[in-house]
């Protein structure tokens, strides 16, 4: 990390010609990928993260190089200056590429099991939580309460056991 | 299992033939395990002592570890149906389905969340009952840190102080980042209390440093453990929020300003390796006018079938790693190069190790080595 | 814990390794087509050997036909194009949709490997290959009577696979336009 010498004209300088410096890289150096409006380009990193090659083993659109992974991004980005929607744009390539271009599964028929087994999975397993935690058997306090006695005095006794033992070593 | 099976990087057969071969071998190995478990399963909950029920209460240590136990299996249970599914519903007819991240961390990230706020509460637990008042004295502290960690820090962690880059996932993270570490720091320090009567005082100190050899390797396992999770998900949860990326076309002597850092195209050359050549770029990073890295990312042509491979150029460190590519040649002198600073990402790998670690220190634990004992000792020294 | 509760991670064992069998083969990049019973797109492009020709669906003309994606820098076209250029001599009707190539190479390679299309649709940009779904060369489109997409290929079109994917339905839907 840079340690700033914070001494009065020194610092004046640096600060200035590094102004100087990143106003002339912003004047030089422009994205390879333009947009007319900026706020479309978080959308578009995102939509390319969700939308899948549908050439490559595995890879989004973000990551691949394959030809028809730079088609489909001039074609989100072409889109996206269309004004469509996220979802619309989605449907587009779903309607062209089948629903194997989306990494999000839609949620429909033959994905509701997908959806609703780790809810469900959850749901029940604090469930089972819940029972056991509620669960009471009679006079049993008292029992618990020696028990827990008896973990105590095993953890001392091992303690004193393992100080002796290094005593004598 | 590229047998047609599965798509995943993780491919290691190209034809169905190897693919029915593994298939055998994995299904004799997972089948009899699990054969054996059902057949067997009985006879070890026999020897394992009483099996009558007791009850716990609900914040005791055996249901935190339970809760633990639930969402971590629900986790896992969660990716194997979201890596399946499209196996699954392809040969059910279903259609060809594609589950990727953002189905996984729809679900793996409040899991997670879930999981770290119990672990700090967890880390008090008792044994078959824990007192809810005190579990809330021991949290105020904590959970007053963690709030205005979560809230102040991430105006610090952006470029610049905007309505936007105020990002809610970082607060979400740092806040569960902070309570488990507090919550951890916290119990440790009162465990190293232990035993010494006049707190503040040179005495106090010295037995606390003499407290730190007496406490179990699993104790430090957990902690190792859970403070890991911690470094993991603030890894995961800060890269995911403030990495950044641009792809500019850039010629040599050009500069440009990515997330506080400025990289500048130095020069390019070709270079020729063993099979193939490349053209090498020279690209170095500067923050605050000072020299961090300098990085050379290649375009190789490997000649035998002349395939174009990216080599891309990485400056890694524990706050960020600083990455750089080049893309495609374009006209003139000028090649289409990416920039992409990833902060904090390092973490990840840092806090998978020290979970790891915990998880040694556990097993190298005296007590779990020691020879069986008569049951009602044994449930004693259960797990932390 | 009930007895038989314990054989059901042996029983989902058992059902997974089945699911995992049957899978075996099937390949993963085998993409049906989204387009099967819909219209083929609207298009309009210059033919590969006029430029000054511009053709749409228009020009398939209520035929029966094949749309066959090829290019010059496809390997695999060159080992399918001689069944093509056989069922174009037995009278299906083929229609070329040149993607992503350089017009003087395209014209060159049909000159030296034969011309089997009624004509050859410029895709240049691929802006109809991505209107169909087209992500990899050769792919074969199986159009009826009205425009609809009744089959896709992606890979290679030999005499087995003509066989075995589109022969019956070519005769049915010849059959049915004929039968008009």
């Amino acid at each position: 990390m840079a340690s700033n010498s914070l001494s009065g004209s020194g610092w004046l300088k640096q600060a200035s010609l590094l102004l100087l410096l990143l106003s002339g890289a912003a004047m030089a150096v422009e994205d390879v990928v333009k947009f007319s409006d900026e706020s479309l380009r978080p959308r578009y990193q995102q939509l390319l993260e969700e939308l899948r090659c549908p050439k490559c083993q595995n890879q989004n659109l973000a990551d691949s190089n394959s030809a028809i992974s730079v088609d489909l991004r001039s074609e989100v980005q072409r889109l996206l200056e269309q004004d469509l929607s996220d979802a619309e744009i989605k449907e587009y390539l779903k309607h062209r590429y089948s629903e194997f271009i989306l990494y999000r599964p839609e949620v429909n028929r033959a994905t509701w099991f997908l959806w609703a087994a780790p809810v469900v999975l959850v749901l029940l397993g604090g469930l089972i939580v819940l029972r056991l935690s509620r669960r009471k058997n009679s006079g049993d306090s008292e029992q618990a309460d020696s028990h827990v006695r008896s973990v105590d005095q095993q953890q001392r006794l091992d303690e004193l056991l393992n100080s002796h033992k290094r005593g004598s070593e | 299992m590229r047998s047609g099976v599965l798509t995943s990087v993780h491919a290691f057969a190209n034809d169905p033939e190897r693919g029915v071969f593994i298939l055998a071998f994995l299904g004799l190995v997972v089948g009899s395990s699990l054969l054996l478990f059902a057949l067997r399963g009985p006879v070890v909950q026999r020897q394992q002592g009483d099996t009558e029920v007791v009850s716990y209460s609900g914040l005791s240590r055996e249901m935190m570890l339970l809760l633990n136990n639930v969402l971590l299996v629900s986790a896992m249970a969660m990716i194997l149906i979201g890596t399946l599914y499209p196996l699954i519903a392809d040969v059910l007819g279903l259609g060809k389905i594609s589950v990727g991240p953002p189905y996984f961390n729809f679900f793996f990230v409040p899991m997670t969340l879930g999981l770290m706020v119990a672990m700090g509460f967890a880390v008090f637990s008792r044994w078959k009952k824990t007192d809810v008042q005190m579990l809330r004295q021991k949290g105020m502290v904590p959970f007053l840190i963690s709030l205005s960690a979560a809230l102040i820090l991430p105006l610090f962690l952006a470029e610049s102080i905007t309505w936007e880059s105020y990002s809610m996932t970082a607060v979400i993270t740092l806040g569960a980042v902070f309570w488990v570490v507090t919550m951890s720091l916290e119990d440790l320090w009162q465990k190293l209390d232990r035993g010494s009567s006049k707190a503040g005082s040179l005495v106090a100190n010295a037995s606390r440093l003499k407290n730190i050899t007496k406490l179990p390797g699993s104790y430090w396992g957990m902690q190792c453990a859970h403070i890991g999770i911690a470094v993991c998900a603030l890894g995961v949860g800060l890269s995911s929020v403030y990495d950044v990326q641009k792809d500019v076309r850039m010629v040599p002597g050009d500069r440009v300003a990515v997330a506080g850092y400025e990289f500048t195209f130095d020069s390019l050359d070709f270079v020729q390796g063993p099979n193939y050549g490349a053209s090498r770029g020279q690209i170095s990073a500067y923050k605050n006018d000072r020299l961090v890295a300098v990085l050379h990312p290649e375009k190789r042509k490997y000649e035998a079938r002349n395939q174009v491979m990216t080599e891309a150029a990485l400056d890694a460190g524990l706050t960020r790693d600083l990455y750089v590519s080049l893309g495609e040649p374009l006209k003139g002198d000028a090649w289409a190069i990416r920039v992409h600073v990833k902060p904090f990402v390092r973490c990840i790998w840092l806090g998978g190790l020290m979970i790891g670690l915990g998880g040694l220190l556990s097993i190298l634990d005296k007590r779990y080595r020691r020879r069986r004992q008569p049951s009602g000792v044994v449930a004693g020294v259960g797990a932390e | 814990m009930n007895r038989l509760a314990l054989f059901i991670p042996f029983a989902l064992c058992l059902a997974l390794g089945a699911f995992l069998f049957f899978s075996l083969g099937k390949d993963p990049l085998d993409l049906p087509s989204a387009l099967v019973g819909e219209p083929f797109p609207e298009f309009a492009l210059e033919e590969l050997h006029e430029p000054e020709r511009q053709v749409s669906t228009a020009d398939f003309d209520g035929q029966v036909l094949l749309v066959n994606v090829w290019a010059t820098w496809c390997f695999a076209c060159r080992i399918e194009h001689p069944w093509l250029n056989s069922l174009a001599t037995e009278g299906v009707v083929i229609v070329g949709l040149n993607y992503k190539d350089h017009r003087e190479l395209a014209q060159a390679w049909l000159e030296k490997r034969g011309d089997p299309y009624q004509f050859s649709i410029f895709d240049p940009r691929g802006i109809l290959g991505i209107d169909l779904g087209v992500y990899g060369a050769p792919e074969t489109y199986l159009v009826d009577a009205d425009g609809i997409i009744r089959h896709r290929r992606v890979g290679v079109v030999d005499e087995r696979v003509w066989n075995e994917e589109f022969r019956d339905l070519y005769q049915q839907l010849m059959d049915e336009a004929n039968g008009k």
